[in-house]
């Protein structure tokens, strides 16, 4: 089964753990408490494969910013969040964005933009247009999400996991493996 | 009737600028009444002359006139006098005839007659009324009132246009007039010759006339030449004037001339004065005093005095450096030579204060605090530095004056003092983590020691080493707090000898500690769970010793750091810096990936969320030089204090946790609170570790065959760590982590109980899951933890389960025949035959039902739950013994419940018919509670 570490990075408070706690154990959590570093693995069946999800939760908050290189270099696509009622939030994205790249020492990496409580449209302030021409501009997927209300959460991930197959196809061990098994 | 004609004229005509000439009391003579009104005859006082006849009335009220109606002279055409003796009444014709009577003939006859006077005088001939019925001496009276200007007006010509001419006479001419005519008494009677005479007289005058005039030319020669003369007289004195113009002129230029030149000194004078002033205040500001070149030469900088001077010295030349001179001015070559004077002053000091201060730096780094680490090894202190910053601080003008005047300098001199000073920080924060590290070690061993000895009366660990008092863990625990003991013996003579062999040495040998230590803790790990929790059963106030230790260690650190970041501040000036080294642009696009780059970019990312942060760039990249040694340290310091015991990861947790919270709401952007921050992920992935470590330790967690289940010891371990993690924890800002690895531990220690007991060879499963569940409930229950609300009520409803399983299943029908008798009673009730008839069937009947009763006695009965509660207790562990009660309890109500279902169902199927058990309820309760009385 192949493994695909993802790391979800984004400001205090975007909603990074609610989307990830969604999407792995399926509950919405209404506390905010600031997250230090968390990892979780998930079981998923994407593109008629199954795959192994290690998804790194990271701190949005500025004093654990140091280790960022660190998971940087070993993820493998990155959930860049934003929440669509802080203007601020969308702009850090794009350092953590850099900082991704200049890392990676590369300009293709699997990265998805995510504009997160879209279920709050009174307080929006990010518009759609604005999500939509960043993604544009840094050539990568966007999507609007809510943890709160289970909008496209599966999909971002989903969507990050497509990307890594199409830049990195599977390993080629495993293909042998599997012609082996058609002699067999 | 003066009076009217005067008020007449005041009111009516003066106003519009008429004289009234005549003036009659009137009435119409038509009419019945009589209305009085005035005629008057006026004539306008400027030419052309008009006569207007108007009639006037009299306002009924007052006194005032008005003007009724009015006609020209010219329109009268007809003027009827009814000359009857005595007759008032006389007509005017204009465009119609008007019939008038006056007051009284006199007045109407002056008004006649003043109207024949008017008419005579200013119509025309053709346009003259006639005058009818008027009485002609009236109209020769007018005439002979008026002959001599008449005649008068005739000699000049009696032309109608003479009539136009025609000028009152004046006084004096009429006098004239008169007198000539008095002495010409004969004018009258002989007008020829008085013609002649007049002609005669002219002729005379005439020629006197120009007698005169001729006698008058010589005179007029004369005063030709006079005028000559005068004329050729004025031509002299204009010549004269032209001249005096002239002089004058040229003075005027000369003055001209003079005055310019005044000005020109006036402004030569203001020139010279502006320019002296001008150079004055250069000299000024470009003067710097021999005291203060002396001072900058060579004042001792080691004295308080020699910096003050230097100080005010340096202050004065950057003063003079910094005057801003007038373009062209720095060509002066006085100027120039002061300035270069200034520049190898500002070199040569700059060097001197480099030197001096980068041998200062290069002393304090040397200085190795050897003394103070004596001191230390009992407390947990870092040395203090704040005899070095009071050294330092007397220099910080001096400092700030070198970073204005020398960049370069100014960055070596940075650069020295972080590459001495990391040294000095490096060496003493070892030590200091060394300290700490034996300081736990030592608690580590005391467990050790106090343990061998304490332990015997302590709970759990006693229970197992009797058993296993050679086993290696035992010699390995002995061996551990021996050579512990041996170390801290060998510490202390070696602090006699020389400190770095020692630190090293020390450094080695906590290691060595640290990894036996771990290996013990494998050990025990692999000997069983059970002894892990043992250790964590009494280091539970280690645990909290080794708390304070890490809030001590943190403490020393925190105000060191903070400190020196203070002191950097103000000695390195990093606040003052200018702005152009740290826009957030700049940073982007050099990015590197050394430390102060990362350092920087993070330090970009925070620009935007606090600006207090902004200034840190350049002590960021210091603090970083001088405490590079900090995070390895302290990243060591939890690695150790991992390898010592897991369950630290908890303590570091809370204890960093709280830090970087507060920092965070302090919005503390400080050097020391990033480190932390980097600290506590670690230690948070520590966490994780332990955490997970545990979750799989539970789950492949099994029992040796033989053993008595019980409790299982991973249970019991699960008790234990949910207490101490609750002492940890609690009121932690760190809940939700310890809440998320509950949960999961919880989940694990469930299946693992469920999976275990499944494995389970002689005993019933749902003992084993019944006790556990019981266990775990209780604990739960007492811990009252938020978050497990949930799995509580799982776990109870599980052991319940269980144990209702577990009852039925061993007591299962202990009247075995009965039961079955019963049964088919009701197979056959569900077949549709009635209740009463049931004892009709012949399997079923009174007779066989009696039959089984009585393989029922009370006797068997009691024997038959005597040995049924002995295979319970087998079952069951005995360190509970309450929950054999309750087990026992539930036996009793199941077999009550039995017990009452069959007398229902006898009753009902075979009424009256008065069959009984052979025991009652009372005997069974009796039963029940003298066999738990008698175990």
């Amino acid at each position: 089964m192949r493994e695909y570490k993802l790391v979800v990075l984004g400001s205090g408070g975007v909603g990074k753990s609610a989307l990830t706690v969604q999407f792995v154990q399926g509950i919405f959590v209404e506390k905010y408490d600031p997250t230090i570093e968390d990892s979780y693995r998930k079981q998923v069946e994407a593109e008629n494969q199954q795959c192994m999800l290690e998804i790194l939760d990271t701190a949005g908050t500025e004093q654990f910013t140091a280790m960022r290189d660190l998971y940087m270099k070993n993820g493998q696509g990155f959930v860049l969040v934003y929440s669509i009622t802080s203007q601020a939030s969308f702009n850090d994205l794009a350092d953590l964005r850099e900082q991704i790249l200049r890392v990676k020492d590369t300009d293709d990496v699997p990265m998805i933009l995510v504009g997160n409580k879209c279920d709050l449209e009174d307080e929006r302030i990010v518009s759609k247009e604005q999500g939509e021409q960043l993604a544009k501009q840094w050539r990568c997927s966007w999507m609007e999400t809510s943890a709160k209300s289970k909008i496209n959460v599966e999909c971002i991930f989903f969507d990050l996991v497509r990307q890594i197959n199409r830049k990195t196809p599977e390993p080629k061990k495993k293909r042998k493996k599997n012609s082996g098994c058609n002699l067999l | 009737m003066s009076a009217i004609k005067h008020a007449l004229q005041r009111d009516v005509f003066t106003p519009i600028g008429e004289r009234l000439l005549g003036v009659v009391h009137t009435a119409k003579a038509s009419g019945k009444k009589k209305k009085s009104s005035f005629l008057c005859a006026s004539v306008t006082i400027e030419r052309p002359v008009a006569v207007y006849i108007s009639k006037i009335k009299k306002q009924e009220k007052g006194e005032s006139y008005k003007k009724q109606k009015v006609w020209q002279l010219k329109e009268l055409k007809v003027v009827n006098g009814k000359e009857d003796k005595d007759n008032t009444e006389f007509d005017l014709q204009f465009e119609k005839n008007f019939k008038w009577s006056a007051t009284s003939v006199a007045e109407k006859q002056t008004f006649l007659s003043c109207l024949w006077k008017l008419c005579h005088r200013y119509l025309p001939r053709p346009q003259k009324p006639a005058f009818v019925n008027v009485s002609q001496s009236l109209l020769e009276v007018s005439v002979t009132g008026s002959e001599d200007s008449r005649g008068n007006v005739a000699a000049v010509g009696p032309d109608e246009d003479a009539l136009e001419d025609y000028q009152a006479l004046t006084e004096q001419e009429e006098l004239d007039l008169e007198k000539m005519i008095s002495e010409c008494e004969y004018a009258i009677s002989d007008a020829e010759a008085f013609a002649t005479s007049l002609s005669k007289d002219l002729s005379v005058l005439d020629g006197q006339n120009i007698h005169s005039i001729m006698g008058s030319e010589a005179q007029v020669n004369e005063l030709m030449l006079l005028l000559d003369n005068a004329l050729s007289e004025v031509i002299n004195i204009e010549s004269r004037l032209d001249e005096y113009d002239l002089m004058v002129g040229n003075i005027a230029s000369q003055m001209g001339q003079m005055k310019n030149q005044e000005s020109f000194i006036q402004i030569t004078n203001k020139n010279h004065g502006r320019l002296l002033e001008e150079l004055d205040k250069l000299v000024m500001q470009l003067d710097l005093s021999k005291g203060h070149i002396k001072a900058l030469r060579e004042a001792d900088l080691g004295k308080d005095s020699g910096i003050e001077a230097c100080t005010s010295a340096a202050d004065a030349l950057q003063q003079a450096m910094e005057v801003e001179l007038p373009i062209g001015l720095s060509k002066l070559q006085a100027v120039a030579e002061q300035q270069k004077l200034f520049d190898s002053l500002r070199q040569m000091f700059a060097k001197r204060l480099h030197d001096h201060m980068s041998t200062l730096f290069v002393k304090q780094g040397s200085e190795h605090p050897g003394s103070s680490l004596a001191r230390q090894s009992s407390n947990l202190l870092l040395p203090k530095h704040f005899p070095y910053h009071r050294d330092l601080l007397p220099f910080k003008d001096l400092i700030l004056w070198l970073k204005l005047a020398d960049k370069t300098k100014y960055i070596q001199l940075c650069t020295i003092y972080t590459k001495n000073l990391s040294k000095l920080y490096t060496q003493e924060i070892k030590d200091f983590m060394t300290t700490a590290k034996q300081r736990f070690i030592q608690e580590a061993a005391l467990d050790g020691d106090v343990g061998a000895a304490a332990l015997k009366a302590s709970s759990s660990l006693t229970l197992n080493i009797p058993s296993s008092e050679k086993s290696p863990h035992k010699s390995l625990n002995k061996k551990l707090s021996s050579s512990i003991r041996n170390l801290s013996g060998s510490q202390k003579s070696l602090n006699k000898e020389k400190k770095k062999v020692f630190g090293s040495t020390q450094n080695l040998s906590v290691k060595a500690v640290g990894k036996k230590l771990k290996f013990g803790h494998k050990k025990r790990g692999l000997a069983g769970s059970r002894e892990s929790l043992a250790t964590s059963d009494f280091e539970l106030s280690d645990r909290h010793k080794f708390s304070t230790t890490f809030r001590e260690v943190l403490n020393e650190l925190e105000p060191t750091c903070q400190d020196e970041e203070r002191f950097l501040t103000k000695f390195f000036h990093l606040n003052v810096e200018s702005s152009d080294t740290m826009l957030p642009g700049g940073s982007d696009d050099e990015e590197d990936d050394t430390e102060v780059g990362i350092h920087r970019r993070r330090k970009y990312q925070e620009v935007q969320v606090t600006k207090e942060i902004r200034q840190d760039d350049a002590i960021w990249r210091m603090m970083t030089e001088l405490f590079s040694i900090v995070e390895s340290q302290l990243t060591l310091l939890v690695a150790f204090g991992e390898e010592l015991d897991p369950l630290n990861s908890l303590n570091m947790l809370v204890v960093i946790g709280q830090r970087v919270t507060q920092a965070q709401q302090d919005n503390d952007g400080s050097f020391l609170a990033k480190m932390l921050g980097n600290c506590l992920i670690e230690v948070k992935r520590n966490f994780d570790n332990f955490i997970k470590l545990k979750i799989s330790a539970v789950e492949e967690a099994h029992v040796g065959k033989g053993k008595k289940y019980g409790i299982l010891p991973f249970v019991q371990d699960f008790e234990d760590f949910v207490e101490l993690a609750e002492s940890i924890f609690r009121d932690s800002e760190r809940r939700s982590d310890i809440d998320k690895a509950y949960k999961e531990l919880t989940k694990a220690v469930l299946a693992a109980i469920d999976r275990v007991a499944a494995d389970s060879p002689k005993i019933p499963p749902e003992v084993v899951k019944f006790e556990n569940y019981h266990h775990l409930l209780n604990c739960l229950s007492s811990l009252k933890i938020a978050c497990l609300e949930q799995d509580k009520r799982d776990v109870k409803s599980r052991y319940s389960d269980n144990l209702q399983n577990f009852v039925t299943a061993m007591l299962g029908r202990p009247l075995e025949k009965l039961s079955s008798f019963f049964e088919g009673v009701e197979q056959v009730m569900a077949s549709g035959v009635r209740a009463e008839e049931v004892g009709f069937q012949l399997k079923f009947s009174k007779q066989e039902l009696r039959k089984c009763i009585k393989e029922y006695s009370g006797k068997d009965v009691k024997k038959g739950l005597e040995s049924l509660y002995h295979k319970i207790v087998k079952y069951t562990t005995e360190y509970d013994n309450r929950l054999l009660q309750v087990v026992w309890q539930h036996m009793q109500e199941e077999f009550v419940r039995q017990y009452k279902h069959f007398e229902d169902l006898i009753s009902k199927c075979y009424p009256d018919s008065e069959i009984k058990l052979e025991f009652t309820i009372e005997n069974v309760l009796l039963y029940f509670s003298s066999i738990a009385i008698t175990q």
